[in-house]
């Protein structure tokens, strides 16, 4: 919490300002600043105007991040992020619900099919790139192919083309792109949940290209699934626009890693003459439903269900001399 | 769950982050003071054994073991005055105790706010005193302070222009109760001017003018009289020295001799100053006089 904050404390409050709730104090506490970071949020919203286009490019990048994303649904009129005063609607709207990302869409006749995404830091605008959709497939268009990936999984991302090092323009799409599809940063990741994958390619100076494509492991003869990689996503084709670079010291002080301490191991201590010692903890247990382990053929449930089986088998039968033989085994 | 997991390498490409990085928060009094002495935080058990009732309670909360505010009856002691109320002397000293404690703890995010900044408060607070108040002042002046003052500022300006808002500037409207003298004057350096018939004032502004002036300008200034007397005063010296040395040599250096020695070593010191001070003040000339007049005045100055 800031004292640059967009809500201003009530005049008169010259008192300590706390969450009533303990639920308000989490969610408070949840929004806070972190060493490691929650996945960020993408706010989608739409300008002034807009098209057919940009609204299905606008809902099938929502679809994408549906957990993690805010849709508006209605036109915004002063969200100008690439004019000087016309980033405070948009910084109050991202503070307000806790989005560092922004996709805006809008349509003119200056601009057409026109898309802007940027990102926020510490809820001010930090850098923003424009780019027009020139072509477009939509995730319906590539029927039930994508029914395979889940939400919240973890995509890979591919950047196909030296003009992403190159040009700056592409490097912050670069970086945008990375930024949206992300996700929550994790050291482990199970393999059976990565099913996307997102391809981005610079066809040439201005013009890039995004696929998205499921993952299927089929059988192989080896340990290791032949992967099959069938396109579902949106397949848009991009020319970029303007840009706008981060000022320089908002870029240092988003830049800045934290220091991350060891993580403690907990229940592990170390004894001089037991060596490396941990603690395991058991339940407690019933004596009743306890399974204790037992030889198959001693268990007596067999025993008596085998000779009601030969009893049963006996009396059909009905032939003494027969069934004595057979039961006396 | 199926699938196995796979172990990912640290992040090679750099994403600037959302927030910034958290910052590390200042030990509060209680912990300086504990770091200081040693003293090391124990862990307390949940269960406590509650001997008026004999079994187990929790230690903190609802129906706490050795609660001292739930004592039912409370023995009257000798020192008790008959019209006091012991339950009501226990709630006021816990309400007393809960005042301190929040108090302190305000202290502590005062101090750490004060220190590092509005950012190492914990997200559930705001404190209101973080707002940057004058000059950007944390925790000092801000506040219900800093409002009065700011609104007394404004009644203040507020009267001083209505005052001041007639055709004669109010120098002429009578004096308001409790207004001081000074107040509808019209501010400003080059505004206020002088009373025409106090010359004491007008003299006295006139010397002061002068004396710093002359205070600027006092090593190059020289006072003639003062070096004229003191040349005249050395020159004495030196004829009076002159003629007791051509007295003893006249006289012979018999008996006199440890005596004329202290006078001689006497007069040859006092020789020595005069003819040093003497021949620099002869031999600058013009330029000299500040080293010498300093000279001189200091060589007064030590024979005085």
């Amino acid at each position: 919490m800031q004292p640059e904050d967009a809500t201003p404390l009530v005049p008169g409050q010259t008192k300590l300002v706390k969450a009533k709730t303990r639920r308000g104090k989490r969610y408070l506490e949840s929004r806070a600043p972190k060493a490691i970071e929650d996945a960020k949020r993408v706010l989608f919203l739409y300008g002034n105007q807009t098209s057919q286009v940009i609204k299905d490019v606008v809902t099938d990048l929502y679809q994408l991040k549906r957990l993690e994303a805010q849709k508006f649904t209605r036109k915004n009129e002063n969200v100008r992020p690439f004019e000087p005063g016309g980033e405070t609607s948009l910084e109050f709207y991202c503070n307000r619900n806790n989005c560092s990302l922004f996709v805006l869409g809008s349509h003119s006749k200056k601009r057409p099919h026109n898309i802007v995404i940027g990102r926020m830091f510490d809820f001010r605008l930090y850098d923003a790139l424009e780019m027009g959709v020139e072509e477009l497939q939509v995730i319906r268009d590539f029927g039930a192919a994508g029914t395979g990936a889940q939400l919240g999984n973890k995509p890979c991302v591919v950047f196909v083309g030296e003009k992403f090092e190159s040009v700056p323009a592409m490097a912050l799409a670069k970086s945008l792109l990375l930024d949206i599809f992300r996700g929550e940063t994790v050291d482990n990741i199970n393999l059976a949940g990565v099913d996307r994958v997102v391809m981005a390619v610079a066809m040439d100076d201005c013009r890039l290209q995004l696929r998205q494509y499921s993952i299927r492991f089929k059988k192989s003869g080896t340990r290791i699934p032949r992967v099959a990689l069938t396109e579902m996503g949106p397949r848009i084709v991009f020319s970029v626009r303007r840009y706008r670079l981060p000022p320089s010291d908002l870029q240092q002080e988003a830049m800045k890693q934290p220091k991350l301490g060891k993580k403690k191991e907990k229940n592990v201590s170390s004894d001089s003459l037991a060596g490396k010692v941990g603690r395991i903890y058991m339940p407690k247990q019933s004596m009743d439903t306890l399974g204790l382990s037992k030889y198959k053929g001693t268990k007596r449930e067999r025993r008596e269900s085998a000779r009601e089986a030969a009893e049963a088998r006996k009396r059909p039968k009905a032939a003494e001399p027969v069934a004595e033989g057979a039961s006396t085994e | 769950m199926g699938g196995r997991l796979a172990k990912l390498p640290p992040p090679v490409t750099q994403l600037p982050r959302a927030l910034p990085v958290p910052k590390a928060k200042p030990l509060t009094r209680w912990q300086q003071f504990a770091a200081k002495k040693g003293i090391v935080k124990r862990k307390r058990s949940k269960l406590l054994y509650d001997e008026t009732t004999g079994e187990w309670r929790r230690r903190h909360g609802y129906k706490r073991a050795n609660d001292d505010n739930d004592i039912p009856i409370i023995e009257a002691k000798a020192t008790d005055k008959p019209g006091e109320d012991p339950f009501a002397a226990l709630a006021a000293e816990k309400r007393e105790r809960v005042k301190t404690n929040r108090a302190a703890q305000l202290a502590n995010l005062k101090q750490a706010a004060k220190k590092a900044g509005p950012g190492v408060l914990p997200a559930s607070l705001r404190l209101a005193a973080t707002l940057p108040g004058e000059g950007g002042k944390v925790g000092k002046g801000v506040g219900k302070s800093l409002r009065r003052k700011e609104l007394k500022d404004d009644i203040k300006t507020a009267s001083r222009l209505a005052g001041i808002s007639t055709a004669s500037i109010g120098k002429f409207d009578k004096r308001l109760t409790g207004e001081k003298p000074g107040e509808r004057a019209p501010l400003g350096k080059r505004r206020n001017f002088m009373p025409v018939t106090d010359t004491k004032a007008e003299r006295s502004k006139a010397g002061s003018i002068a004396e710093k002036l002359l205070k600027e300008r006092s090593d190059d200034i020289l006072d003639i009289r003062k070096a004229m007397t003191r040349m005249e005063s050395q020159a004495r010296e030196e004829r009076h020295q002159a003629k007791r040395k051509r007295e003893e040599e006249s006289d012979g250096r018999g008996g006199a001799k440890k005596g004329r020695k202290a006078g001689g070593g006497g007069g040859r010191g006092g020789k020595k100053g005069g003819k040093g001070s003497a021949g620099k003040a002869g031999s600058k000339g013009a330029k000299g006089f500040k080293g010498a007049a300093g000279k001189a005045g200091k060589a007064g100055k030590g024979r005085r």
